[in-house]
């Protein structure tokens, strides 16, 4: 339990605290000695808690002081607890006691009479009711009208903290040095009050009504704190499991355990491997874009952005190396596509994207940084030896499927039962040749790693940056057509007799979710 | 002495594809030169008797088993398919076989 001063003991153990600490710990200490108060901070407001000590906060409020001493000594003293005193009003418990203290809040500035915090009653009702809660017990220096009032108070039945209200400066500030001397003997003078009207509450009168009410918020109080406590615990322990719950995914993941999108396909390791490391690979390619893209919006030299893009290009050779070490070890993995998305796997020319499709981004994309006619010619240039090497790529790839399908179909006797002769010998000559798949796959690689390296050279480091940009964008995008697809709503063919009993789309799907796109 | 085979074979044409009947890739560098427009020669390795000489001596000189294919341009060594296709896609392969003679355009 947190106190604003070190000093103060604990109320519940009914000790009142030095009688020389008038800061918010004394306050504390010394509101209610008797009373048996929940553990919460003070500065802690509970829903239920606040509520309950509610009544006991009206109490204070009222024990507010508008106006204040004008004498000079009663005011030096009151000022070390001008900064305390407005929290302890915020963070009241419901002490009567801290009207001393809460008095002083007004400090040394004179607040107009009618400031107070809970302005629920009429502030006639409350002039005349004014009383420290020392009530009885404080005698001396008090006006004549707040003694008078005083001694009211002291009788009052259950509404009369309420009414204790704003007061003279004088009375609460002769009480204020009072206070602490009259803790202790309030403590034992308490016990000696008249029983009708002084309850554990010192200088209060409240009949069992009030008791009873005051212990049942209390109670309240307490249950809404313990559930409170609870609540917390629940969340840190949630907390603590989702950050082991992620790292177990992320332990599994790089094992390749967990393969992020991809079905049940690839049972082969060499598979799970690279999809993992190509998933990571994604990750970082993402965080480079970010700081390309960072890089050019924020207009940095060109040697910067030389460097960002040098390390993008690095990065793609990198991918390169993973496919390749892939390839070899499972390279129907990678020429089927299965390590990417559906529209990116539709597209796909031996094993990955075709290169002359990066060439698209850099005839597009320069608006900014137009090319010269140089580097048109360059790209010109590059793009019609790209096409050709994919084209002989594309026939050599379909001169080793044509050399498989004979292989397969063996010396023609398919139909024939005894085959099996020839079954053997087709099958280790046919795997032969399937060995040339890896050939191309990394042929294909070796053409899109040389134009991402042509392009960087031909192209000025903005229009490369742009370009990379527009790459890795472009990407992106078919990745996430890929999932856009695949969550896309299902149209509801119904029969229609007016179609000549084609189906037709009877229901459309909202269109709200693709807007945002 | 495979060398010299190998050397001398390179030398009867401009453009010299050392490849192997059955090689794809060797297909697809036979057809890149066919864009290209330029006439070429394939000395295929399972067809010649003394080819696994060749073949080693190949090997050695381009560092990869097996070598095939391998392109000789105006007797000079160019190297495997990949070789061949970046210097290309750079720009450096037509001036290369202009050189050789055997690109006139």
């Amino acid at each position: 339990m947190e106190e604003a001063s070190s000093s103060s003991g604990h109320p519940r153990h009914g000790d009142p605290p030095p009688h020389h600490v008038l800061g918010y710990g004394g306050f504390h200490g010394g509101a209610m000695p008797n009373h048996s108060m929940p553990s919460a901070t003070f500065f802690e407001q509970d829903g239920g808690g606040g509520g309950a000590y509610f009544g006991e906060l009206e109490e204070a409020f009222m024990h507010q002081v508008a106006t204040f001493s004008s004498s000079g000594g009663r005011r030096a003293a009151h000022q070390q607890q001008t900064p305390t005193a407005t929290s302890t009003i915020a963070h009241h418990h419901g002490h009567s006691n801290a009207m001393p203290v809460v008095a002083v809040a007004a400090g040394g500035a004179r607040p107009p009479p009618t400031l107070d915090i809970f302005p629920a009653w009429p502030m006639a009702s409350l002039s005349l009711h004014h009383t420290p809660k020392e009530g009885s017990n404080v005698t001396a220096d008090s006006t004549d009208s707040e003694s008078s009032s005083k001694n009211n108070m002291n009788k009052d039945s259950s509404d009369h903290h309420h009414q204790q209200g704003l007061v003279g400066v004088v009375t609460v500030a002769s009480q204020f040095h009072q206070i602490p001397e009259q803790y202790q003997p309030q403590h034992h003078q308490q016990k000696m009050a008249t029983s009708s009207t002084h309850s554990d509450r010192t200088g209060k009168a409240l009949d069992p009504k009030t008791t009873r009410r005051l212990a049942q918020n209390r109670e309240a109080a307490r249950k809404s704190r313990l559930r409170k406590k609870a609540y917390i615990q629940q969340l840190e322990s949630g907390k603590l499991k989702l950050a082991q719950l992620e790292q177990d995914l992320q332990r599994a993941r790089s094992q390749g355990l967990l393969v992020g999108g991809a079905p049940g396909g690839n049972s082969s390791a060499g598979a799970a491997m690279f999809d993992a490391e190509y998933n990571r690979w994604l990750d970082d390619d993402s965080r480079r874009m970010v700081e390309l893209r960072g890089g050019l919006h924020a207009h940095l030299p060109d040697s910067d952005l030389r460097a960002i893009i040098d390390d993008a290009l690095n990065h793609y050779d990198e991918l390169f190396r993973l496919k390749g070490a892939a390839a070899r070890t499972d390279v129907f993995h990678l020429i089927t596509g299965m390590w990417a998305t559906p529209a990116e796997r539709c597209f796909l020319w031996m094993g990955g994207f075709r290169p002359s499709d990066l060439l698209k981004a850099c005839t597009l994309v320069p608006q900014l940084d137009p090319l010269t006619e140089q580097q048109m010619v360059g790209i010109c240039g590059l793009e019609q030896s790209l096409l050709q090497a994919e084209e002989a790529l594309t026939q050599g790839l379909e001169q080793l499927h044509q050399s498989l399908a004979v292989t397969v179909a063996g010396s023609g006797c398919l139909a024939d039962d005894a085959n099996i002769g020839s079954f053997m010998g087709d099958m280790a000559v046919a795997l032969g040749k399937l060995s040339n798949l890896e050939g191309f796959v990394i042929q294909a690689d070796n053409l899109r790693q040389q134009t991402l390296h042509q392009m960087h050279r031909i192209l000025t480091v903005r229009q490369a940056a742009r370009c990379f940009l527009a790459i890795g964008e472009y990407h992106n995008r078919l990745r996430a057509l890929s999932s856009l697809w695949a969550s896309r709503p299902r149209e509801i063919l119904m029969p229609d007799e007016g179609n000549c009993g084609q189906l037709s789309i009877a229901a459309h799907p909202s269109e709200s979710q693709y807007s945002a796109f | 002495m495979a060398a010299e085979r190998v050397r001398t074979l390179a030398s009867q044409r401009a453009v010299v594809i050392f490849g192997a009947s059955n090689c794809c890739m060797c297909h697809a560098v036979q057809t890149l030169f066919t864009e290209m427009g330029v006439s070429w020669a394939v000395h295929e390795l399972d067809k010649d008797p003394r080819g696994k000489d060749v073949e080693r001596a190949l090997a050695g000189m381009v560092g990869q088993s097996p070598p095939v294919p391998t392109v000789f341009i105006g007797g000079a060594l160019v190297g495997p398919t990949d070789r061949v296709m970046s210097l290309h896609l750079g720009g450096q392969l037509v001036p290369l076989l202009r050189q050789a003679g055997a690109l006139w355009l």
